[in-house]
């Protein structure tokens, strides 16, 4: 079977590839942050034009780098719906039952959509445009000065390069059991909204069981490589608790990137 | 003809620096109850084959046709080929989710529109094909249960829609030998009641052992297509593409630079004691070998 | 002094509130440099044993010392890890990395490898599995064979003596079988590793100095290959398939054809069949 990492980085020349990955990673912090600043309609008008910049520095197809967007549009109906029908507000537009439309809730909604929109296109430019080894290698530049503070540098830019390297394996099996799954019957792509939500948890279950069962796998070969966390030696039955249960949160993380981007 | 494959192709991922092509102008029939095997290396497009099959993937050219009709047209009913037609992934054990084993079967019977009580009793049948005891197992938790009944679960999955075609990518793969047995075994038994088999596979023992017919597939096109005894006489040819060869064959042409007269059209291991029974039963060699071995008759 | 010196191994495990007994009374001896096979069906306990050897499970009852080090004492354990190194089965969850060196790396960054060092144990590593200058390739577009000749890389690279395949071929191709288990022969026969390969494969286990079956946690026999492997009692008392040589061999048998001696390899079983003739 065709070994693609779920179309992540795609190779090429373009300015963005070409500039350096550490400056590309600190320009995603500060685009973070002029997102999460943003509220008025010009403000965001600003970002969305950036976001044109960099895809055009990007040499990307914009189907391409738009591509995560269409797969989450679910996600985001669901988020503007929550903030606009349940925003408390003063003085709504129409209640019913629990349901409080508000013009405040609606803004809100939109809000935060459009904030989320803008993040997952520019990271989605950032990582086709990067490949994993630029990537793990700026982690570990920009985390560096904070040893210096006491933060457990290195655990971290660990938890991050494994997380790397499990996203494509991820990716690959939540395809797999996806196909398995459609041939049984679940409907992934059917027009009934309620289809799609039942066929959900015959995809998520299994990732999860999964992933914590490699999670599981891959602490115990980290123990057998002489790995300690901090140091310490946690002495029990079985592995150490304390790379088991940080193998967990990394696969989590994957997880998570792995349905934004594959979903 | 029941599948049928016009100058089918399928390209991955067109458009980007990750193009290939998986698939070339495949050609095939495959009749009612046939057993067939497919061989070829990794990125051969076995997987892809068997996934244009089942429907998960649209041609990019060409047409799939199953029963007569295109199941990737505009009008075809998706539900009719689900209910004909069932798929075993490598490591199906991967698919479990549900909090018993009845509901993980009956899942797979979500959508047939069949009835609760004919819902039941199909789930207690594909139990039983895959050696469980209904009673027993159907209120455990599947993803309680050990590996390898985890394994006949996801099997048992595939069993109880009772489909026409049955395809397999690598079924046995992480199987002991006693495991692997059983579930050829089961796959024979469903053959032998009129279920198509489709089996892609790496193990050549295995498909010499039980495919009728076998497909090679190199780089995307199908190279040989024909009875398994006549695709592994044809051993050199499966060597120069560095294809596994079944056990059998490459002992009979052993023997044969021995000087013994062995039959080469081997391909399964009960045809392969047979042969030497029959051989011995003859006696003698035709020839002095190359080893300088004393010869005698019996 | 031997690699492995095991008396007396017991483990048991919590199951619906009592307990169950995984390893019962294991005794086993593993000399340097030899090759050494544990066969036994799923559940045999093969891989609970192999799991003490490294201490991934402590040692509950009974001696071992590994690498002259004793795997009760957690202050010699991370010291035991380095000596006494595993291959799991699954490829892709051994990797922390998605860079083959970064990867190798791994283990000598946990034994406070000077990183100057670094580079060149993992070019030596990589040496040694048959992979020279795949220092920079993606962990994630390698074969399976590869993967686990990469994972090797990693226990080599902070020279480890003893090395435990556990289940290592299982899920590989019969290439990726077939390119591992020439790398483990060649470190074997070239650089005197001790090796433990726990399998059901028969086929990768013919030419192992000594074979143990195991079965319900038990050792049922121990010894030469050509003893072990040719006992079909004994083969069937422990759930395992005999190789094909021996089966065929006794089917030959039972159809009225007998061969001089009973064949363990493929080699030996046309060698026998034409002795017929």
């Amino acid at each position: 079977m065709s070994r693609i990492p779920a179309g992540m980085y795609i190779p090429g020349k373009s300015f963005l590839h070409r500039l350096d990955p550490l400056a590309k990673l600190i320009g995603l912090i500060i685009l973070l942050a002029a997102v999460i600043a943003a509220s008025s309609p010009g403000g965001y008008l600003l970002l969305i034009l950036f976001i044109g910049v960099l895809l055009a520095l990007s040499g990307l197809p914009f189907k391409l780098a738009i591509a995560p967007l269409r797969r989450t549009y679910l996600f985001f109906a669901v988020i503007f719906l929550m903030n606009a029908l349940f925003f408390a507000d003063v003085d709504p537009l129409w209640t019913w039952w629990i349901f409080s439309l508000s013009r405040t809730g609606l803004i809100q909604g939109a809000n935060v959509v459009l904030r989320l929109a803008i993040i997952i296109v520019a990271g989605h430019i950032l990582i086709s445009t990067t490949s994993p080894m630029e990537i793990t290698a700026a982690f570990r530049r920009l985390l560096k000065p904070l040893q210096y503070i006491n933060i457990p540098v290195d655990i971290v830019a660990l938890i991050v390069s494994v997380a790397i390297h499990f996203i494509p394996v991820l990716a690959e099996e939540v395809e797999m059991i996806r196909k398995a799954q459609t041939v049984r019957g679940a409907r992934f792509d059917s027009a009934r909204l309620r289809d799609r939500a039942a066929s959900l948890l015959p995809l998520v279950i299994p990732v999860f069981v999964n992933a914590f069962k490699r999670a599981d796998e891959l602490a115990l070969a980290m123990e057998a490589r002489g790995y300690r966390g901090e140091g310490r030696r946690v002495s029990g039955p079985e592995i150490a608790f304390q790379a088991r249960d940080f193998g967990a949160v990394l696969i989590m993380a994957a997880i998570c990137a792995v349905q934004i981007l594959v979903l | 003809m029941p599948i049928v494959l016009e100058k089918a192709s399928y390209t991955y991922a067109p458009g980007t620096p990750y193009e290939a092509a998986a698939l070339c102008d495949i050609d095939l029939q495959i009749a009612d109850g046939e057993f067939i095997g497919i061989m070829g290396h990794t990125g051969s497009g076995k997987s892809t084959l068997l996934q244009l099959i089942a429907g998960l993937i649209t041609p990019s050219r060409g047409k799939v046709m199953i029963d007569g009709c295109d199941i990737n047209a505009r009008n075809y009913n998706r539900d009719v080929l689900r209910k004909k037609l069932s798929m075993i992934f490598q490591y199906p054990e991967y698919q479990l989710f549900e909090t018993t084993v009845e509901k993980e079967l009956a899942f797979s019977l979500k959508h047939s529109g069949l009835p609760g009580k004919e819902v039941k009793e199909r789930v207690r049948r594909a139990l039983e094909a895959v050696g469980f005891s209904y009673t027993r197992v159907r209120s455990l938790s599947p993803l309680g249960l050990s590996g390898g009944e985890k394994r006949k679960v996801a099997i048992a999955c595939a069993l109880v829609t009772e489909p026409k075609i049955l395809l397999l990518d690598e079924p046995v793969a992480g199987l002991d030998p006693r495991g692997r047995k059983e579930f050829l075994e089961i796959i024979t038994r469903r053959n032998k009641a009129g279920t198509t088999i489709i089996m892609v596979s790496h193990d050549a023992d295995v498909l010499g052992n039980y495919a009728q017919r076998i497909l090679v597939l190199n780089q995307g096109k199908l190279l040989l297509d024909g009875p398994a005894k006549r695709v592994f006489t044809d051993i050199e040819k499966l060597e120069a593409l560095k294809l596994g060869v079944c056990r059998p064959r490459k002992l009979a042409r052993r023997l044969k630079e021995c000087g013994i007269p062995f039959p080469q059209d081997i391909a399964g291991y009960d045809e392969f004691i047979a042969a030497v029974v029959e051989v011995s039963k003859k006696g003698g060699m035709s020839h002095e070998p190359d080893t300088g071995r004393h010869v005698y008759s019996r | 002094m031997n690699a492995i010196e095991g008396r007396d191994i017991s483990h048991s495990y919590a199951v619906d509130g009592s307990w169950a007994l995984s390893l019962c009374g294991v005794n086993i001896t593993v000399a340097p440099g030899e090759m050494v096979a544990i066969l036994g069906h799923n559940g045999s306990g093969k891989t609970t044993l192999a799991k003490h050897f490294n201490a991934l499970l402590e040692l509950q009852k009974g001696e071992l010392t590994v690498a002259g080090l004793e795997a009760s004492d957690p202050s010699a354990v991370w010291k035991l890890r380095r000596k006494c190194g595993m291959v799991f089965q699954n490829p892709d969850n051994q990797f922390v990395s998605s860079v083959v060196a970064e990867d190798i790396a791994f283990g000598l960054e946990n034994y406070g490898t000077p990183p100057e060092d670094i580079p060149r144990r993992v070019e030596e590593a990589l040496r040694l599995v048959g992979m020279a200058g795949a220092e920079k390739r993606s962990t994630y577009m390698l074969s399976g064979g590869q993967k686990q000749r990469i994972a090797l890389a990693g226990v080599l690279a902070v020279d480890a003596d003893i090395i435990i395949f556990d289940e290592a071929t299982v899920m590989l191709d019969p290439a990726g079988r077939q390119e591992v288990m020439e790398t483990i022969r060649r470190l074997h026969a070239q650089e005197h590793k001790t090796i433990i390969l726990i399998s059901h494969y028969m086929e990768d286990v013919l030419d192992a100095d000594r074979v143990y079956i195991m079965a319900g946690g038990e050792i049922l026999a121990a010894g030469p290959p050509r003893e072990m492997l040719t006992d079909l009692s004994l083969l069937a008392a422990a759930g395992l398939a005999p190789p094909f040589a021996v089966q065929v061999y006794y089917d030959l048998l039972a159809a009225g054809v007998e061969l001089a001696r009973c064949p363990l390899t493929e080699e030996e079983l046309v060698e026998e069949i034409c002795r017929l003739f």
